[in-house]
């Protein structure tokens, strides 16, 4: 009996153990793929050539920066160990941390991160200002590099953490020697993810799978900053050209996450119990109404004035997003609740005041030729939904206005002609930003008014470049905002840029999904999918 | 026959070469910038130009068009502009999914249409008639996406039955390959089925009333000879025009149910290049589409004789 129950016991736990294994072992090897659907298909992959946001969030995939910032905007070390400033605040020297591998295996050395600095500051607007204070970039060793300036400036930390286009991604040397006006090639980074080269497919498909040999940091994430932590074995973005596609598929549990979802199919998924809605407003953006500068009427600045005066931000967002709990009115050039907010001098712009605009344009001797408004009509976000309503807010304020339908394609290229209107040029565009590219007066681009090499539009204004120049140079956090609120007003006071508000975007994901990071860019690490 | 084929293969050359001239041309003088496209919407002027002469575009267009042509006489379709892949495997990538859609909406549509027509035809005016003839109507008057998303709604987030979207290639398995595209050529073959029903109803109805039929029925045929050997054979040659053009079609016209199913065939691909003016990947998809254009009429042109054997050569 005592033999037959140790026999039976042996074949019982036999029966429980044997599938039970098979069953942690199947669990043990299952793989956790995420499905995400993101704000644009991936067509290329140099993060450095291209301010697109789809690329920025491929980067932060791939790649991996010196500094990031965390969820309070304060800067933080990311492949440093840190950095340390000399006395007169003119040299830094930065230590990169242990552990950082390239995706090939190769050591990640001071070598590879002054040629990427380098590459990247040719091409981002931030860095060119960098580039121009730089005196010198020195290795010490292969951990350790240093960066003096003809000034004490602490715009180095500002630039190389800033979050997006152009974030300052690190590359092999081999890779950042590359020409920047020349994609590059290579998907080789040090980043928590490693690309997936040979199941890419342009504008359909891009897969990321664990970079198993990333040493995240130990400090728990905060916006950009802290422990990259990947918890899922692979990341695989499609592209749904049919946002009804996208909102089914995520119904169906086909797909993971949506980076945008519509705002008008919200209802849909607000319904479902098994759908998590993310408000990222971090991710947001702000819509901009761009004055051309370089020809009439607009090189006239009482009918820039005029313009600002005839528009009702309140229209224009309730066309643009629709639904009030995503949008905000609010005139502040570096984001509504970011460190350098500030509405100064944007009083005319939150109401329409036609009389005012009506009497600006007479003062300004309007002569009423039709004023050019280009009109995207396949890109809600840039235009396409608003342009109309702007077009009429103009006509009520005194203006004749000539609304020209194409395709965003045709504004990017029509916008960069400087020449009068009858020759291929314009008067109004419209486009957005993203809210992390805008926070103060060095990385809003907008606001740079040195002419013609300003961003298209060309506004010039000495005083507001000598702001910038000053706000380069400065460390002290007062002077910032002081410096930034000023440039603030006089922006506004000239017309530099027309903001229309901000809005936030809504992230769709099933509710399997833990752990979404409320980043400036929509980030994959830290996120876990679960069974449920 | 032989000859009458490379007659005719011969013949291609000029019209590609117009093809390509017009094409070419066409990309040049509509506007749009690759450059400012892949520089994106930050990039200054002086970011957009350096890298437009990088892609050559600075060049005169003459010389751009004799270096292009000249590489594609060597079978290099070049790399695209925007993702600087070869423009081969782009196209070779979304090449199965097309030929996919394509074969099985043809077949769908043949297996189908033809036995209704015919049917519909030999019932003319009966109920049954009445019946395929309003079928017909409403087949080809909804469109496709209406259909598209009423499956959808019906077959994938009512009854869980079929995905709502994607591809997987045969090499993933048949049922998943099957699974994905039911939807899909269900939604496309309505049209078509609607079309060529209508068509191999008026042929058949056009052959009925010939005097060889009626000599057929004289001599004691059953109804199902005459229907399948006189009728249907003889009315082959449009049946095969109206095929054929559906080909032509499927090829590179599907773009709506490409987006609404997320399939990443050759229709999908063409919209993103022009939306993206990928130069490159426009040229050799529309001199490509129109060599299987004029390979689908010469294969149409080659089994009209092997159905009517009096067709002139």
């Amino acid at each position: 009996m005592h033999q037959n129950l140790k026999v039976s016991s042996l074949v019982g736990s036999l029966l429980v153990a044997v599938p039970l294994t098979l069953g942690l072992a199947g669990a043990a090897t299952a793989e956790t793929t995420i499905t995400a659907v993101m704000q644009a298909p991936l067509r290329s992959l140099d993060p450095v050539i291209t301010t697109a946001y789809v690329i920025r969030n491929y980067g932060y995939m791939v790649y991996d920066t010196l500094l990031s910032v965390d969820a309070n905007g304060d800067i933080k070390p990311q492949m440093l160990e840190k950095w340390e400033v000399s006395p007169d605040g003119k040299t830094y020297t930065f230590t990169l941390r242990d552990g950082l591998t390239w995706h090939d295996g190769k050591p990640v050395t001071t070598d590879d991160c002054i040629a990427s600095i380098k590459r990247w500051a040719k091409q981002d607007k931030m860095g060119q200002v960098m580039e121009t204070l730089t005196t010198s970039m020195d290795k010490v060793d292969d951990k350790t590099f240093s960066m003096t300036f003809s000034a004490p400036t602490n715009i180095v930390l500002r630039a190389l953490s800033k979050p997006s286009s152009l974030a300052a991604f690190m590359m092999p040397e081999r890779v950042a020697k590359t020409s920047p006006s020349e994609p590059i090639t290579e998907s080789i980074g040090s980043g928590p993810f490693k690309f997936v080269a040979s199941e890419y497919k342009p504008g359909v498909q891009a897969v990321f799978v664990k970079n198993q040999d990333y040493v995240p940091r130990k400090e728990p994430p905060s916006g950009m900053a802290g422990g990259r932590v990947v918890k899922v074995d692979k990341v695989r973005w499609v592209a749904m050209p049919d946002a009804m596609t996208g909102i089914n598929a995520l119904k169906n549990k086909e797909i993971d996450f949506i980076e945008q979802a519509p705002y008008d199919l919200l209802p849909i998924l607000e319904q479902d119990k098994d759908i998590q809605l993310i408000v990222a407003k971090s991710q947001g953006g702000q819509p901009i109404m761009r004055l051309n500068q370089l020809i009439p009427p607009f090189d006239n600045k009482l009918i820039r004035k005029a313009a600002m005066a005839a528009i009702d931000q309140k229209a224009i967002m309730q066309a643009d997003i629709g639904n009030p709990k995503y949008y905000a009115t609010c005139g502040a050039l570096f984001g509504c609740d970011s460190t350098y907010a500030s509405v100064a001098g944007s009083e005319d712009l939150i109401k329409a005041e036609p009389e005012k605009s009506k009497a600006l344009l007479k003062e300004g001797k309007y002569d009423g030729t039709p004023v050019v408004i280009m009109h995207p009509t396949d890109f809600a976000n840039a235009g396409g939904s608003f342009v109309p309503v702007i077009a009429q807010q103009l006509r009520q304020g005194g203006f004749k206005v000539d609304v020209q339908a194409m395709d965003w394609q045709t504004v990017v290229t029509r916008r960069a002609s400087q020449k009068p209107v009858a020759d291929g040029g314009w008067n109004i565009f419209t486009t957005y930003l993203s809210l992390a590219d805008i926070t103060d007066p060095l990385s809003n681009y907008t606001v740079a008014a040195n002419g013609k090499q300003a961003w298209f539009g060309w506004p010039t204004s000495p005083e507001i470049e000598k702001l910038r120049q000053q706000f380069a140079t400065s460390a002290d956090a007062g002077e910032l905002k002081k410096l930034a609120t000023e440039v603030q007003k006089l922006a506004m006071e000239e017309v530099v840029v027309v903001p229309l508000g901000e809005f936030s975007v809504v992230a769709a994901a099933q509710k399997s999904l833990k752990g979404i990071l409320n980043a400036p860019v929509p980030v994959f690490w830290n996120i876990e999918k679960t069974k449920d | 026959m032989l000859l009458i084929i490379l007659k005719r293969l011969a013949a291609t050359v000029p019209v590609l070469l117009v093809v390509a001239v017009v094409i070419f041309s066409i990309l040049r003088l509509t506007p749009g910038d690759p450059a400012a496209i892949v520089a994106g919407d930050g990039a200054t002027v002086q970011q957009i130009e350096q890298i437009r002469h990088h892609m050559g575009l600075d060049q005169p267009i003459p010389v751009q068009f004799f270096k292009w042509i000249g590489d594609v006489l060597q079978g290099d379709f070049g790399t695209s502009l925007i993702s600087n892949l070869p423009v081969k495997d782009m196209i070779l990538d979304r090449m199965g999914p097309t030929i996919a859609i394509t074969l099985y909406t043809v077949l769908y549509t043949v297996i189908i249409s033809i036995p209704v027509g015919i049917i519909s035809a030999w019932r003319r005016g009966k109920a049954v008639d009445k019946v395929v003839t309003a079928g017909s109507v409403l087949g080809f008057s909804v469109p496709v996406f209406i259909t598209a998303y009423v499956l959808i709604f019906i077959f994938s987030m009512g009854l869980g039955w079929l995905p709502v979207q994607g591809y997987r290639p045969l090499s993933e398995g048949v049922w998943p390959h099957i699974k994905h595209l039911i939807l899909p050529v269900a939604s496309l073959g309505t049209i078509y089925i609607a079309l060529v029903t209508r068509f191999v109803r008026s042929s058949i109805i056009d052959t009925l009333g010939e005097d060889y039929i009626r000599t057929a029925r004289a001599k004691g045929l059953n109804e199902r000879s005459v229907l399948i050997h006189h009728a249907l054979a003889n009315a082959a040659v449009p049946i095969l025009t109206i095929i054929g053009i559906t080909i032509t079609m499927l090829i590179g016209g599907v773009v709506v149910t490409e987006s609404v199913f997320n399939i990443p065939g050759l229709g999908r691909l063409v919209v993103e290049a022009i939306l993206a003016k990928d130069f490159t990947i426009i040229q050799a998809l529309i001199v490509l589409f129109s060599v299987v254009d004029i390979v689908i009429n010469l294969v149409v042109d080659i089994l009209y004789k092997v159905f009517d054997p009096r067709i002139e050569s």
